[in-house]
């Protein structure tokens, strides 16, 4: 099996992420800002190695649009088991996701891939929506935030969470995915990972994202949370509070 | 300009989250059309009107029992392009978020996802998402406000962008080079005509296909691409000469 896993570099959700000086973009330098692999592809990358390991043979690719610092999140993923990297190098993402989508579907169509997945999102822009453009842009069926996973031959079945239920989709091999939570646990990369990733092929090739229809107007820290307030005690204040749920907050 | 608002519907009962779906489309001014896929008729359909969307739409279509993302997006897609729409709005739901990008790639437009405000701005529209986490908010505008035209079946392509081009408050860069791009087209058309080709009757326009046509024969920039692109997307039928 061939399998394309494509991933993100992204500022760890656990860090404070600082605004640069022009007011629309993310300080990287002086932010002290740590980067990694984005969480929902190490679901991509571990399943694609699960699928490789079934099969006995097969190849897993790492594609990854970023700048030069994200040979680090491909490694990341090389460490796991993945076989090569390529790193489609640009010092800036595009805002519009359509342009990131057009360069990584280019890189793809040179080869025959059985299988292409991705994070069903990336946790910095929350864009969710690479996956399914590229896909389009391939001609290839595509599920999108797939919990659960069953390939026979040609064919495959995929689950995916939707309110208040499973939807369950069948589809013809190739295709394009993207992974949810819960689809597995991706494994910690071991220590003789780690250094086999050191000597595994990574591909540089220079790309040049087109700027797209989106102009990012500013990035603005969220507004304070309002502090609290008490609306009494004791069962007298149920009605005051239920009163205040469906009319004030609107959450009833 | 109008704002096509798309519906959700399950096991025929329209979902709730549509009703937002039209509220926002309606912050957009301009008119709400709101349009649902479904098997057959949709119980609560008709409260949209309600929400604020003045004509509402079903596209039906026996595979619209359940989500059916291929048809669904292509049904969409050539609905887009009849109207005369600026703006689509879908739910920030499962289906909403599979779907939008489906329909973006087949008219060859940005999606902004997961937004939480909208606004009208200039000839943009601007919204706000939250990124990093919830640690910060994004605004972003949405740049590419094309508009597609009606275009009736037998209506000649060339005289279709004759009617776009003196559409007013147009930007004379893309305006010249949609004029460009038009000339050159016409004069291959002459061309391949004087040589025997014939159009291909399956010749179906596409956006995403123009801008890479486009920029491949001529020196424009991504954004000015996509933003004539519309205007020739007969452009489409010259790799579709075939030889009598």
């Amino acid at each position: 099996m061939k399998i394309a896993v494509c991933i993100k570099r992204v500022p760890d959700s656990e860090t404070r992420v600082k605004i640069a000086a022009d007011g629309k973009s993310l300080d990287e330098a002086g932010g002290g800002v740590k980067f990694v692999l984005n969480p929902y592809d190490e679901f991509a990358v571990e399943e694609a190695l699960r699928r490789k390991e079934k099969a006995g043979t097969g190849e897993v690719a790492v594609i990854c649009l970023g700048p030069a610092a994200a040979q680090e999140t491909i490694r990341t993923a090389l460490a796991m088991g993945a076989d090569r990297g390529v790193l489609l190098q640009a010092d800036k993402i595009p805002a519009d996701a359509f342009e990131t989508a057009k360069v990584i579907a280019a890189e793809l169509k040179s080869t025959s891939w059985d299988l292409i997945l991705f994070g069903r999102m990336a946790i910095d822009d929350y864009n969710t929506q690479v996956g399914s453009l590229v896909a389009e842009l391939l001609g290839l069926p595509c599920v999108t935030a797939v919990s659960h996973l069953d390939i026979d031959g040609t064919k495959g079945v995929a689950e995916r969470e939707i309110e208040g239920g499973i939807e369950v989709v069948d589809f013809p091999l190739p295709a394009v995915l993207t992974a949810d939570k819960g689809l597995n646990e991706p494994r910690y990369p071991a220590l003789k990972g780690i250094m086999a990733a050191k000597k595994k092929p990574l591909e540089v090739k220079p790309v040049q994202p087109g700027a797209g229809a989106l102009e990012v107007v500013a990035l603005t820290p969220p507004p304070d949370r309002k502090a609290g307030r008490i609306v009494g005690e004791g069962p007298g204040a149920v009605g005051e509070l239920v009163r205040l749920l469906r009319e004030e907050a609107k959450v009833l | 300009m109008t704002t096509l608002a798309v519906l959700e519907q399950r096991d025929g009962v329209l979902r709730k989250i549509s009703h937002e779906v039209v509220t926002a489309a309606q912050r957009l001014g301009g008119g709400v059309e709101a349009v649902v896929c479904a098997a057959g008729a949709v119980q609560g359909a008709d409260q949209a009107g309600k929400y604020g969307a003045d004509k509402i739409v079903t596209l039906t279509n026996p595979a619209f029992a359940k989500y059916a993302p291929e048809a669904c997006a292509q049904a969409l897609a050539d609905r887009a392009k009849q109207g005369g729409y600026r703006t689509i709005v879908f739910a920030a739901s499962a289906t909403g978020k599979d779907l939008a990008p489906r329909v973006a790639a087949k008219l060859g437009v940005a999606v902004a996802a997961d937004i939480t405000d909208l606004a009208v701005d200039g000839g943009g529209v601007v919204v706000t998402r939250p990124v990093y986490a919830g640690t910060a908010l994004l605004l972003r505008r949405y740049l590419l406000a094309v508009t597609y035209r009606r275009r009736g079946e037998n209506v000649d392509a060339l005289r279709w962008l004759d009617e776009v081009d003196k559409s007013k408050g147009e930007n004379s860069v893309i305006d010249d080079a949609a004029k460009k791009v038009r000339a050159s087209i016409e004069a291959e058309r002459a061309q391949l005509k004087k040589a025997g080709f014939r159009l291909h009757a399956d010749c179906q326009p596409s956006v995403p296909l123009a801008v890479d046509l486009v920029q491949k024969h001529f020196p424009l920039d991504n954004f000015t691409a996509q933003k004539c692109c519309p205007r020739i997307i007969d452009i489409h039928a010259l790799c579709q000469w075939v030889s009598e």
